[in-house]
């Protein structure tokens, strides 16, 4: 086989090797909790908004997730990164109040050699009062980046507001 | 593993110099031997990812005229250094197969080999990260998070093209490419591996791998190889003979 052929063959295929690309992270993200709002009924469950919405973590009343947020469809917050098994929030709605407790495992996971780490969550079980809330279903008890709706809360058919359409 | 390199580039050429004429090379007689080599590839490919060093090795032998059973053999060690964390890998890799030389000499002593085969890999190999920093602008970061070493192992098979050829007696250098495709993996649940030793990166299933090897054959023995058939030559078509009623 002529020299040349050795040469191409060795350029046409020395891109396909292996090498690690450094690639480049965009942002870091952080995994969330996905609650949508719902209304019980006699037929399929409607999905509801709710008005003048207050929500925060209940050590950080100083830093308010959601501060009377009007025509709110779901909620969506995080989770303490360490191992501690529960966290409580107050989710406040016109003057009414409950306190859910989320009690959770956490995994550290690799999203990429880029960007590193993020903490995934399982939510194990979540205690609530019920001024405002009827129930909570679990959905999708997995918390990760993927926008997945993770618990459903269904809220009283007194303090609904409005119904989505 | 620099080091080890060393040694082994400096134990090749001192075969070469000790090199003496091939093993009662009487005409039509074929040479063989065990042949050492050292994939040199992964020193150059250093400069792209300088936190990866693989050391390779390969030794094969024609047990049978243009048929190489092969094993190849090596170590690699992957250090990163991040901000947010530091990430770490050492393991062990094998791959068994067999190359055949796809070219056709008439001469006997001739080893320029343009050859195909497969290979059936496998690799065994930890790693672990510490120093993770998670940051959080609402609840409280973490800074000094940890994922404990893990043993992984995977499997693979590989079908293998390339060629060599003899530089001085008993010398060779040359080129391969390599197809790997994984047929299974223990995984770990937090971390997918950087890089599998001899494979390639952890996340794919199949990888494309290139090596350089240079190997000295130690001449033991000969042998009298199987005759090259020629082609018959093309003669002009014979006259034809008319049929007797």
């Amino acid at each position: 086989m002529r020299r040349i052929h050795f040469i191409l063959l060795f350029l046409l295929v020395l891109p396909l090797h292996s090498c690690q690309e450094e690639g480049i992270c965009t942002g870091v993200e952080v995994a969330r909790v996905k609650a949508g709002f719902y209304v019980r009924s006699d037929g399929p469950d409607r999905d509801t908004i709710l008005n003048n919405v207050t929500f925060y973590g209940s050590l950080r009343p100083d830093s308010l997730i959601y501060d009377s947020a009007f025509n709110l469809r779901e909620l969506s917050f995080p989770l303490p990164n360490d191992e501690k098994i529960d966290v409580e929030f107050n989710f406040k709605v016109d003057s009414l109040t409950d306190i859910i407790t989320v009690y959770k495992s956490s995994k550290l996971v690799m999203e990429s050699f880029e960007c590193g780490f993020v903490t995934h969550h399982n939510l194990n079980v979540l205690v609530y009062q019920n001024n405002i809330i009827d129930t909570i279903v679990v959905s999708d008890p997995l918390v990760n980046l993927i926008d997945v709706e993770n618990i459903k809360i269904y809220i009283s058919p007194a303090v609904a507001v409005d119904t989505a359409q | 593993m620099l080091r080890i390199l060393k040694y082994t580039l400096a134990l090749l050429l001192l075969l070469i110099l000790l090199n003496r004429p091939a093993v009662g090379q009487e005409a039509g007689m074929r040479v063989r031997g065990p042949r050492i080599g050292v994939d040199l590839a992964s020193l150059a490919l250093l400069y792209f990812d300088p936190g990866r060093m693989t050391l390779t090795f390969s030794a094969d032998y024609e047990a049978w005229q243009d048929i190489y059973p092969v094993i190849e053999f090596g170590y690699q060690t992957v250090k990163l250094e991040k901000d947010i964390y530091q990430y770490q890998s050492n393991g062990i890799f094998g791959r068994l197969g067999v190359d055949v030389n796809l070219l056709k000499y008439e001469q006997t002593n001739v080893y320029e080999m343009f050859y195909a085969g497969f290979r059936y890999g496998m690799s065994y190999f930890t790693h672990k990260a510490n120093d993770i920093v998670i940051p959080d602008d609402y609840f409280e970061g973490i800074s000094d998070a940890y994922i404990v070493e893990n043993q992984l192992n995977a499997h693979w098979i590989s079908i293998v093209g390339g060629v060599r050829a003899e530089l001085f007696d008993n010398l060779f250098m040359g080129w391969s490419v390599l197809a790997n495709i994984k047929l299974a993996q223990v995984k770990d649940t937090n971390m997918v591996p950087y890089n599998i030793p001899g494979f390639g990166k952890g996340d794919r299933t199949v990888s494309m791998q290139i090596n350089y090897t240079i190997a000295y054959r130690i001449p033991t023995q000969t042998y009298k190889p199987r005759k090259i058939i020629k082609k018959k030559e093309i003669t002009a078509e014979p006259e034809s003979i008319p049929l007797q009623e």
